[in-house]
């Protein structure tokens, strides 16, 4: 862990915004904000990364691959919501094709709020993101608010006939047949 | 080609372009945070009609008086200024230049404002029922009055 | 058995800041179908507008469905609702509008030649056109509030007035913006391992551009002559020397070019009001409830917007219709995959600058 304290990646995904916080992010990564003098480098690859960063109120199409990206991440892995959008629904709030907010399907650490977010806030929450992140350790598996009844169900059960308990394959079990049954999912996706 | 690289040796022997640590303050017409005073407000609500978001919720007290309390949520607001442009009084709403800090989960920003915008709106209905009795009341009231003034100036 | 293989342009991508999805059909790395789907941005703004929002709020809203193009969208909506109501703003507000349009058209162009640079794999470039950018965006903070997103505009002028010294401060950092792009334009042009990458690739004809209605400098740089700057009236374009781009050949070369000579313009067109700018009131109230209909043109960085508002004399209104540059290029685009090599698609994508969260509203 020592080792990848100084270097912390992170994975972008926009969930339906209008661009303008994608756009401030980009901008931290050039040389004006620097945020590569902290070790931060922009990798597409959700297996290499370590903070994940949104911005966008949730639209109907995107929420299957939110889920996903989030499961792939390994762990230890904190969440960055940037802007209004991300952490309330913004001025989307309450129209029919929009859920509010991120944190009603992902467990959220840090909310960065503006419209847009100003660069030196995205800085002071990615510096608060990762002070988070120091604690944690490998054993520290969240479970994504959508199926957190059936996970507490399902944990019962097994403690009660005495199995052995693996929390991160029933998790991954548990968000694969939720996407299958309530979300609908088209050919493309 | 040459002509880049001639471009990055003169730059590094310039000074750096990068901010030093979390950058800079923000300029005097920065459009920020939301400050609200209690003492020149009327509560006429304007500032909750003209918001397009609807960030700013009144909750209505019980007995049908006019001491509202404000609600405002820094993480729905779009920062534009209207509320402040359609403030009757100067100076119970202005907006300054602090630029928004960053939540953690104990702030809780999206369940704790449905809980607010629910409570609100119950709170309306009631007020407006015990406003209506109010003015029944003091319409018979009035009724009565008038028979016992013109004993009392005869005499 | 044909040797077919089906590659994903997923919805995540380094490539785009946008959810998009094309899927691929390819066979020896030459592209033979695609399947397109955009509307993965779909809010439902136009419904909300009819419904739950009056129409002063509207022009707060309209321009969150773009952070790129947010001036257009909001300048355009509120010429109509004027033209409706039957109201002339004063001369120094449209002055002012012109002013922060232009300025929102130079970062918007940087953005995309840096991107474009990006998928050629210079990364240095990048940084550099990043770092001149900012001379823009600090500009366009002093002078309205905020970086991206300013809620400049209103029914009846502007929100903010031009001090002296803003206007000193203003002077200074276009002066040096100016000579920085004259060095970027020396490079673009005479580079050598740029030229390899972006001459004869992505080469749309004037046939093509004019059979599928493309719009904007994807269509200047093919040879079409379109503008809506020179043939509407709302704004005084034609006083303050506005000349129009065009180009001939067609590929990615150039569209930078068509860009980059944009950027003198405005800058021009900036001097020219800095130098000029008229007295009077930047803000006047305006009275009474829209009923009619009316439509109104725009020149967006990315092509052209046009905006249809119908009121019927209430405090919402009844019917608000947004078409966007980026829909009327979707088609070109997808002509130009079929036959191309499938290692040219990302500079491809970057060179039509599409803004996808405008496609689906």
């Amino acid at each position: 862990m020592s080792a990848k304290i100084k270097s912390p990646w992170i994975l972008h995904y926009n969930c339906g915004s209008c661009n303008g916080c994608d756009v401030e992010i980009l901008a931290c990564l050039g040389p004006k904000y620097d945020l590569e003098r902290f070790g931060i480098i922009n990798k597409g690859n959700p297996k290499q990364a370590d903070i994940f960063v949104v911005t966008g109120p949730v639209t109907k199409r995107t929420r299957a691959r939110l889920l996903r990206l989030y499961m792939q991440i390994p762990e230890p892995k904190v969440v960055v919501a940037v802007g209004t959008c991300a952490c309330t629904g913004g001025p989307f709030r309450n129209m029919y094709n929009v859920e509010n907010g991120v944190d009603r399907f992902i467990p959220v650490d840090v909310y960065i709020p503006g419209c847009t977010a100003r660069p030196e806030a995205i800085l002071k929450g990615i510096k608060k993101a990762i002070e988070i992140w120091k604690i944690k350790t490998k054993e520290s598996i969240e479970v994504p608010v959508v199926i957190q009844k059936e996970f507490e169900e399902t944990l019962s059960k097994m403690v009660l006939h005495g199995q052995t308990v693996d929390r991160r394959k029933i998790i991954h079990d548990l968000v694969n047949k939720y996407i299958k049954n309530n979300l609908e999912v088209t050919k493309c996706d | 080609m040459l002509k880049m690289f001639i471009e990055s040796l003169k730059n590094l022997f310039s000074e750096p372009a990068t901010l030093p640590g979390i950058g800079t303050e923000a300029p005097k017409g920065y459009r920020g945070l939301i400050v609200f005073n209690k003492e020149k407000c009327i509560f006429c609500t304007k500032c909750e009609l003209v918001c397009p978001v609807d960030a700013i919720k009144f909750i209505y007290p019980e007995d049908g008086s006019r001491n509202l309390e404000f609600n405002y949520n820094p993480f729905l607001c779009i920062y534009c200024g209207e509320c402040v442009r359609a403030c009757p009084k100067d100076g119970a709403l202005i907006q300054t230049n602090i630029v928004p800090e960053p939540g953690t989960q104990e702030d809780n920003p999206n369940e704790k404002w449905f809980e607010i915008e629910r409570r609100a709106q119950e709170s309306k209905k009631k007020w407006q029922i015990a406003l209506a009795k109010k003015r029944q009341e003091a319409l018979k009231k009035a009724k009565k009055q008038p028979p016992s003034d013109k004993k009392g100036s005869k005499k | 058995m044909e040797n077919k293989m089906i590659v994903p342009f997923g919805s995540q991508h380094i490539t785009l800041l946008e959810p998009v999805r094309f899927i691929f059909e390819t066979e020896n790395e030459k592209i033979v179908n695609v399947d397109v789907d955009v509307g993965y941005v779909h809010r439902g703004i136009e419904k909300a507008c009819q419904t739950k929002l009056n129409y002063k709020q509207v022009a707060y809203i309209i321009p969150r469905i773009c952070g790129l193009c947010a001036m257009s969208h909001a300048l355009a909506y509120i010429t109509a609702v004027e033209k409706i109501l039957e109201f002339d703003p004063p001369k120094k507000a449209k002055y002012l509008r012109v002013l922060v349009h232009e300025l929102d058209r130079i970062h918007s162009h940087l953005f995309a030649m840096a991107h474009v640079a990006e998928a050629a794999g210079y990364e240095n470039l990048v940084m550099h056109l990043f770092r001149d950018r900012e001379l823009a965006m600090e500009c366009l903070e002093i002078l309205t509030g905020n970086r991206v997103q300013y809620d400049y505009g209103c029914i009846g002028g502007v929100n903010r007035d031009l001090t002296p010294e803003v206007e000193k401060i203003l002077r200074k950092k276009l002066k040096k913006l100016e000579d920085r792009i004259h060095w970027f334009k020396d490079l673009y042009m005479n580079d050598y391992t740029l030229s390899l990458r972006w001459k004869g690739i992505g080469v749309i004809s004037k046939e093509m551009a004019e059979k599928y209605n493309a719009a904007g400098p994807v269509a200047r740089a093919s040879g079409v002559r379109t503008d809506a700057r020179a043939e509407f009236d709302a704004l005084p374009y034609r006083d303050l020397g506005f000349e129009m781009i065009v180009y001939k050949d067609g590929d990615i070369y150039s569209r930078n070019l068509v860009r980059l000579d944009e950027i003198f313009v405005s800058l021009r067109i900036i001097w020219n009001i800095l130098d000029g700018l008229p007295e009077g009131n930047y803000k006047e109230e305006v009275k009474g409830l829209p009923k009619g209909e009316s439509v109104c043109r725009w020149e967006a960085p990315r092509g052209e917007l046009f905006m249809h508002v119908r009121g019927d004399g209430k405090q919402i209104l009844t019917r608000v219709r947004v078409k966007t540059p980026t829909f009327s290029n979707i088609p070109v685009l997808r002509e130009l995959f079929v036959g191309a090599n499938y290692a040219d698609v990302p500079a491809i994508i970057t060179s039509f600058d599409p803004c996808m969260s405008c496609t689906a509203r």
